[in-house]
């Protein structure tokens, strides 16, 4: 995880429930990263993906006081962004439903437009392609796709995923190895055996 | 692959994070020692891992941060609003009534009932032409205007409804076709249709069970540009006060936009529809186009929702009297109007403490919700006749530190509140279209020996004949009394008392 002691969070967030908008403005830019990147792997980047993290941080404004600090503060994020994602889910599927838009239907199994921003990093990935592997988690069920993104990109500990996904810890490690099972299997046809 | 390698297959996922015991690690480990096809898989497994973590981070884009917050700022809430265990707890309650009472507000239509005189009806039918009946149809027979005694004290109900949205100019023809409307309601069973309409504006009826002996009046303003105003002629109806309140309170707490006030009075008032209370109307001037109900459409920029307090219990400790500069010393006149500013977190609560005060000294309280810059207002409202305003001191400052209250004379804050009212009041009497004589006018005084009266009912003087002249089918309607006329003419002013409850650090109390 990319943050800042959580302590800091903590204070920030007491801040801001005083009224302080400028806390809460600070814990945006600490987390605005993690949770438009999670989106963006869960959902597609593009529009969509900025109004659902933009969407997690005004909720998560809203429901301060829902904040125990049980949890870290990034957590709790994460656990607003499932949901967050899980009703654009549902939206696109009746939307699907009702107008059979193939078109979206591709969207949504394609999450990410072309390659448009390459960098260094892009370019170091050798045999596995970054449109692969992110069709390959487009294409896990919704509830394996949450998991990987947590635990494989953004970074969560087994504890943290029990907390975000409201999972025991024994549903969290073998949801996990289920989805690290099925991503084998969609990836390793492609490129396995070549490294 | 045999069961021994699937056993340990099931592991890699832990395995691979470290979350495996050392024994359970070793299990794992020796097989892998011993099984390439094993050690093959578990190389994909650390290919497959590994491809997503080495996936290109997504930075939000430029300006996220500044959209997110002028969203949160668009949408006016302030976190503690969102409470959420420990304020539904306390609300759910209220809500459930206040929810019933939004939704028969779209009902009713803003039905206005009021009681002869009263200039607010005047103000209600300038809100606009529309009349609806269905109140009266419904409850209380109707009769024709021609068949209606005249200059009769039996207060007349009439049920009026404000258009639903828009205060346009008065159109007198409009006004005289409502003004028939209320004639028609005269002499019907006023307890009944009034008691109905209690209900409907309030829940009372609905949610308490509750009884009401004698007529109660009400207005219902239409939404986000008037008030609510509930005024109750039986000093005993404390409870049903206290929902009117909590209706009010909650719903200007959901509704920011929305302003509105409730009156409770005791029978002199709504019999005597004096100046003083002709200025609630006025002393809550449109705030905007607040929206239907005010249940929506907080602009930006209006009162944070959390500026009315969702911390009941806890403004107790926190109360304090804002001192506002000099106060009338012992034994002196009082002045006639005074403004004193509480200071506390719980507004709702400490407001309904001072209608508390007010009540049991007898005395009509006017609640209404304002919003200035830098936060809102609970401000409540007494007439206190002068002999009893030692007495409501006294109960005020048992609401805080005694050491604590200071009142100030206000430069007549609501002065033009009360000229227009006077005004308005004088023209509405002066109007056609109820055909009677003006009634005897300046009926401000309420004595308190009078008001004690009509707490016990008890059919003596001329504040008992108002009483009982609620009650139309035990009493005949009899002209003003000479009594009356002369205590109209020998007013002792009362002390117009304005309690402004505020929230610590708001603007209003400073």
């Amino acid at each position: 995880m990319r943050e800042g002691p959580s302590s800091s969070d903590v204070e920030l967030v007491g801040r801001a429930r005083g009224g302080d908008a400028a806390a809460f403005g600070l814990l945006v830019e600490r987390h605005q990263d993690h949770i438009y990147g999670a989106v963006c792997h869960l959902v597609g980047s593009g529009h969509d993906a900025e109004d659902i993290a933009q969407e997690v941080f005004v909720l998560a404004y809203a429901n301060l006081g829902g904040f125990r600090g049980k949890a870290k503060f990034s957590t709790w994020l994460y656990g607003i962004m499932l949901n967050a994602v899980r009703s654009h889910w549902r939206r696109r599927q009746r939307r699907a439903v009702v107008s059979l838009a193939a078109s979206e239907e591709e969207d949504e199994a394609s999450p990410d437009p072309p390659a448009r921003e390459d960098g260094p990093q892009e370019a170091s990935m050798r045999q596995e392609s970054v449109q692969v592997v992110r069709a390959a988690i487009a294409g896990l069920d919704p509830e394996l796709r949450e998991i990987v993104v947590l635990r494989d990109i953004q970074g969560l500990n087994y504890e943290e995923l029990a907390q975000a996904l409201e999972l025991a810890p024994g549903t969290v490690k073998s949801r996990l190895h289920r989805a690290r099972q099925a991503l084998k299997d969609k990836l390793e046809p492609l490129y396995g055996g070549s490294q | 692959m045999d069961a021994e390698c699937a056993r340990h297959r099931d592991r890699f996922s832990e395995y691979l994070d470290g979350e495996l015991s050392k024994a359970e690690r070793d299990a794992v480990e020796t097989h892998l020692a011993r099984c390439a096809e094993c050690r093959r898989e578990l190389e994909a497994w650390r290919r497959t891992i590994s491809a997503v973590g080495r996936l290109p981070a997504r930075p939000a884009p430029a300006g996220f941060a500044g959209r997110v917050m002028r969203q949160v700022a668009a949408a006016g809430r302030t976190p503690e609003r969102r409470v959420v265990s420990v304020f539904w707890a306390r609300v759910l309650p209220v809500a459930a009534m206040l929810l019933l009472v939004v939704g028969l507000t779209f009902t009713v239509q803003r039905h206005v009932v009021f009681e002869k005189g009263v200039p607010e009806a005047r103000l209600a039918m300038a809100r606009g032409p529309s009349v609806d009946a269905k109140l009266a149809a419904a409850h209380a027979p109707v009769r024709s205007a021609e068949r209606l005694p005249v200059a009769s004290p039996v207060p007349r109900v009439a049920a009026l409804a404000a258009p639903a949205q828009g205060a346009g100019a008065p159109s007198e023809g409009v006004a005289k076709e409502d003004m028939v409307v209320a004639e028609e309601r005269e002499g019907a069973p006023q307890e009944k249709a009034a008691r109905v309409a209690v209900g409907f504006a309030t829940g009372v009826e609905v949610f308490t069970g509750r009884k009401t002996e004698a007529a109660p009046a009400l207005s219902w303003g239409a939404p986000g540009e008037g008030e609510v105003a509930v005024r109750r002629d039986e000093a005993g109806a404390t409870g049903a006060h206290k929902d009117a309140e909590a209706a009010l309170v909650e719903r200007r707490a959901a509704a920011p936009s929305a302003s509105m006030a409730v009156t409770v009075a005791n029978a002199p008032h709504v019999l005597a529809p004096e100046p003083a209370k002709a200025t609630e109307a006025y002393s809550l001037p449109a705030r905007g186009p607040g929206s239907a109900a005010g249940a929506e459409g907080a602009a930006p920029g209006t009162l944070p929702l959390g500026g009315f307090g969702y911390g009941g219990g806890r403004g107790g400790k926190e109360v304090i009297f804002k001192q506002l500069g000099t106060a009338g010393a012992a034994g002196q006149p009082a002045p006639a109007q005074q403004l004193l500013t509480i200071t506390g977190k719980d507004q709702a609560g400490l407001a309904r403490q001072v209608v508390t005060v007010a009540n049991n000294n007898g005395l009509p309280a006017t609640l209404s919700l304002s919003e200035d810059k830098g936060g809102g207002a609970v401000e409540v409202r007494l007439s206190v006749p002068v002999e009893r305003y030692d007495a409501v001191l006294r109960g005020l400052a048992g609401l805080t530190p005694p050491e604590a209250q200071n009142l100030a004379n206000t430069a007549a804050a609501t002065t033009d509140f009360f000229q227009k009212a006077l005004s308005d009041y004088g023209k509405y009497q002066n109007a056609a279209a109820l055909g009677g004589p003006p009634e005897p006018t300046a009926k401000r005084a309420v004595p308190s020996d009078a008001l004690t009266d009509v707490d016990r009912a008890t059919p003596a003087g001329p504040s008992a004949q108002r009483a009982l002249s609620l009650r139309p089918a035990r009493t005949p309607p009899k002209a003003p009394s000479e009594e009356v006329v002369r205590e109209a003419e020998e007013p002792a002013a009362p002390v117009e008392l304005v309690v402004r409850v505020v929230q610590p650090g708001s603007a209003q109390g400073k």
